[in-house]
């Protein structure tokens, strides 16, 4: 339950491995907040930062304005789970207890929070047994069980439903959420599989090769994604970029992408700043695509045409141009010609190093 | 800067402590066998001295130290690789077959390292002197063969079943025989293990005093018989007897340094991989 | 896992010689039975004694002093031993330099041959000028008659067994907990548990397989130990380190009593066989696991 501040953080494994660049990071209190990004983003680092597990090469760790950075795990009184799932050779009441047991508490205390624990999970039938002898989810649920009967300041989850059947992965998810809204608990939740994060946080940190790229809720990363990493890392599949050139013509203002044009002219004011070379972005599930001639749209031939999960992915080709379109519905078939369209309000557009400017 | 906490501390100390104990009787025997007679009974312990060889030219020469040595390392070699020959087909049988009772075999051939070998050595004395084995090199191999096998076999198991019978079966599609495969494809990919199999079961056997001691009389004897023997003739020759256990005891010192990362797994049978 | 074809001629060439080389165990046993039940000394004819024999056995004071003798033999030195190798390996794991000299020496003890180790000990327990009386005085410790007096002479066979055999306790040990996850203890880290309590309730129960196996083996290497007290003692003085092993073997090659010998033989297999029997139940499924 506390507020997590990283001021500056930057890690260095050995003598060259930068796992953590400058990292500033700050955690509401009582938030669920993802950690997202490709492997080696520098995520599990940050999170035994905060844990506890490491100190970093420089930088401090605040927990409520506390600077916890030489503190033990213990004494920050963090709880952590992890993507292999931790159970010690006990029963499952045993398994929980132990956090209790190490500090201490007294006997009817421990027995009355672990049957809590126990309840919330779901697992108070199995109690008696031997932990180690139960199948993966379940021994996740008496894992979760143990890291929360500590009434901890945070709660960390690194992967923790990697190695669990999807089954009961959608049960923890469950539980999860209901955990951290009932009892305002702070919970970082560091994972690769952007599903999770978008449906299970408040607000996700993309990282890339140690550096935090963007840190804000799911919709503004979906709609007003930085860079064109974040751009491209969130969405399935994310957003694709074109290379254009700012032209004028006719008093208008076009993004020439070569094969077809995008008119910028009412937000020309703000991209002549950044040069020529522009990068426009959009994501399949917002381009238009019509078997109908319209106005103002321009012609594709469908190439191919995909089924992903309960939407159709086309890929339309123009010229040396490929555009993907992710439909609903669409009675386009391979071979056809399309008519495509860009909305211009779901259109954005970056310089040619990455960064956003509409 | 090297933070040493105290617990660390008195860790390394008892840590230190400890690998003393272990080490000093090695040292104490390659001192004594080095130390010039009139040193030897000098207490508090002479640490430094001149070294001499007096004591290991004794050794050698005297109740035929070479014989013993050859009988020792022939025995070794031979019962070793008599033993892979027997047992690393049947070790192979035994990972790759679904065999009948394959869980009592195997019980079986690791009871054989369970033996109170005295107690068994009785009706093998009888057998031999009866068949005029008896302090033969034969009867010896014979004997040895058989408890080599319990480590041949429980070690390469583990290492057998390291490799992936996909691998074996693929080429058995290619045309080889199982016995080709075996040969051919897996003996090769499990080299390691077999060279750590074999030198410790060579140690086990160059080591082995009970069954020598019961089966051989003057001709077929082992080095750690007649390590005893020494004990007899040579009594109050501390240097000499440390000599003859310098000798004796050096070469596994050495193989044992070699296979060290192999030793514990077969100490346990392969329970540690 | 292939059927077995009975037309595989490989596979029964494979399996014969072991078996053949089995029944040499089969005929010992055997044998052992068979010459219990007869009076035979060497050089006589066996007689057929009935349960004679078996009978002196159980009436024969020395045989229970020899089994109390053994029995507490191993409750002695395999209690050390794992109490002293599971330190050293809990020590192993909190070092960080110097592992790899640890584990070379570790191993010297264990590729020494027991007899020759027998001999050395024997010369360093000496009264009159062994070290061992020598480096017990400089820490204040009066010199003990280790291998003239009984009771001295028991507890220098169990120091010999623990300087023989502690190593292995602790490098089995060592080597199983450094196959644990290390989630394992940063989890209990996390929860506040502190080193010592994460080895002891955390680490030691993930490995208790394998600690059973150590145990197990222990257990019965320590009841048949022969080579290093008969180079050291020779079972004496008198009998007080006449262990089982030894009690059998004087009874064969020094009285020459082979029928009284293979009766107590008899009963030592028997004996080991029962030992077995009860503790592999739990070793064993942890062998047949590898």
């Amino acid at each position: 339950m506390v507020e997590i501040f990283l001021d500056n953080v930057t890690h260095i494994y050995g003598k060259e491995v930068k796992a953590l660049d400058s990292t500033t990071l700050r955690i509401e209190n009582g938030s669920l907040i993802a950690l997202l990004g490709p492997s080696g983003c520098g995520k599990t680092t940050t999170m035994r930062i905060i844990a506890g597990l490491l100190r970093p090469t420089s930088g401090r760790v605040y927990f409520d304005n506390v600077d916890v950075t030489e503190r033990s795990s213990q004494e920050r009184n963090v709880a952590m789970v992890f993507q292999f799932i931790v159970i010690y050779d006990k029963t499952v009441f045993e398994n929980i207890e132990f956090p209790l047991l190490v500090r201490k508490v007294p006997k009817e205390e421990r027995i009355k929070r672990v049957k809590h624990a126990a309840e919330l999970m779901g697992i108070s039938n199995v109690l008696s047994q031997q932990a180690r002898r139960l199948d993966p989810g379940t021994r996740q649920k008496v894992a979760l069980a143990r890291a929360f009967v500590r009434q901890p300041t945070v709660f960390l989850l690194d992967e923790p439903l990697t190695n669990v059947d999807p089954q009961t992965r959608l049960e923890l998810r469950k539980i999860i959420k209901e955990l951290q809204k009932d009892l305002h608990q702070t919970m970082i939740y560091v994972t690769h599989d952007q599903a999770e994060a978008l449906t299970l946080s408040e607000k996700i940190a993309v990282m890339k090769d140690g550096k935090m790229i963007q840190y804000d809720t799911p919709e503004a990363l979906y709609d007003k994604p930085k860079n064109t990493f974040v751009a491209w890392f969130i969405g399935n599949p994310g957003m694709q970029f074109f290379d254009t050139s700012l032209k004028q013509s006719d008093g208008a203002f076009l993004l020439d992408a070569g094969e077809f044009s995008v008119d910028v002219s009412n937000v020309s004011g703000q991209l002549v700043k950044y040069g020529n070379e522009l990068k426009l972005g959009i994501r399949p599930e917002n381009v238009q695509v019509s078997s109908q001639k319209k106005v103002g749209w321009f012609n594709a031939k469908c190439t191919m045409v995909e089924r992903v999960g309960n939407m159709y992915l086309l890929t339309l080709s123009k010229g040396r141009l490929e555009i993907k379109a992710k439909i609903k519905e669409t009675d386009v078939r391979e071979g056809d010609t399309t008519w495509v369209q860009f909305p211009s309000e779901k259109v954005r557009v970056y310089t040619k190093a990455g960064e956003l400017i509409i | 800067m090297i933070e040493m906490k105290l617990k660390t501390l008195i860790f390394y100390i008892l840590l230190a402590i400890s690998l003393l104990f272990f080490i000093y009787p090695v040292y104490f025997a390659f001192n004594l066998a080095f130390m010039p007679r009139a040193a030897i009974f000098q207490l508090p312990p002479n640490y430094i001295f001149q070294p001499t060889l007096d004591n290991f030219v004794k050794v050698i020469n005297s109740w035929e130290f070479s014989k013993y040595l050859m009988n020792s390392t022939i025995v070794s070699i031979l019962s070793v690789s008599l033993s892979l020959i027997v047992g690393l087909p049947a070790t192979y049988a035994l990972v790759r077959y679904d065999i009948p009772k394959k869980g009592t075999i195997l019980s079986m051939i690791l009871g054989i390292r369970f033996l109170p070998i005295t107690s068994v050595a009785i009706p093998f004395y009888i057998m031999f002197v009866t068949l005029g084995l008896y302090d033969t090199m034969f009867g010896l191999l014979l004997t040895y063969i058989l408890l080599n096998l319990p480590f041949i076999v429980w070690l390469m198991r583990g290492y057998i079943m390291d490799v992936p019978t996909e691998l074996e079966e693929s080429y058995e599609v290619d045309g080889l025989s199982k016995t080709q495969v075996f040969l051919r494809i897996t003996l090769p990919l499990v080299y390691k293990g077999l060279l750590a199999t074999v030198l410790f079961c060579f140690i086990f056997t160059w080591n082995e005093f009970g069954i020598a001691l019961l089966l051989t009389g003057t001709n077929a004897r082992t080095l750690p018989v007649q390590s005893l023997q020494f004990v007899a003739s040579l009594g109050l020759d501390w240097g000499a007897l440390c000599a003859a256990a310098v000798l004796i005891a050096s070469p596994m010192i050495v193989f044992g340094l070699l296979i060290r990362r192999y030793l514990i797994r077969g100490l346990s049978l392969g329970a540690v991989r | 896992m292939k059927k077995i074809s009975f037309r595989s001629k490989t596979l029964f060439i494979a399996l014969i010689p072991m078996i053949y080389l089995y029944g040499l165990v089969i005929y010992p046993f055997a044998s052992v039975i068979y010459y219990s039940f007869f009076s035979y000394d060497i050089g006589g004819t066996p007689v057929f004694n009935g349960v004679g024999n078996y009978i002196q056995l159980f009436t024969d004071t020395q045989f229970y002093r020899t089994l109390g003798l053994t029995l507490s033999y191993s409750i002695l030195a395999v209690g050390t031993e794992f109490l002293f190798g599971i330190g050293l390996a809990y020590i192993l794991v909190h070092i960080s330099r110097g592992r790899s000299v640890a584990t070379s020496i570790l191993i010297l003890p264990l590729v020494m041959t027991p007899a020759v180790a027998g001999i050395i000990w024997r010369i360093m327990f000496d009264a009159g000028f062994g070290h061992v009386n020598f480096y017990l005085s400089l820490i204040g410790i009066p010199g003990q008659k280790w291998l003239i007096r009984p009771t001295e002479a028991f507890i220098s066979t169990v120091i010999v067994d623990v300087w023989q055999w502690t190593p292995f306790v602790t490098l089995v040990t060592f080597a199983g907990l450094t196959t644990l996850p290390v989630e394992l203890v940063e989890s209990a880290y996390i929860d506040g548990a502190s080193e010592f309590r994460t080895f002891k309730d955390i680490l030691l129960p993930r490995i208790r397989a394998l600690l059973y196996i150590i145990l197990f083996l222990r257990v019965i290497d320590t009841l048949k130990i022969f080579d290093t007290v008969y180079t050291m003692t020779g079972g004496g003085p008198g009998t007080a380190t006449t262990y089982m092993s030894i009690f059998n073997y004087l009874n064969l090659m020094t009285f020459y009593h082979i029928g009284y010998g293979c009766t107590i033989a008899a009963f030592f297999i028997v004996l080991m066989n029962v030992v077995v029997t009860i503790l592999s139940k739990r070793a064993g499924a942890a062998l047949f696991a590898t």
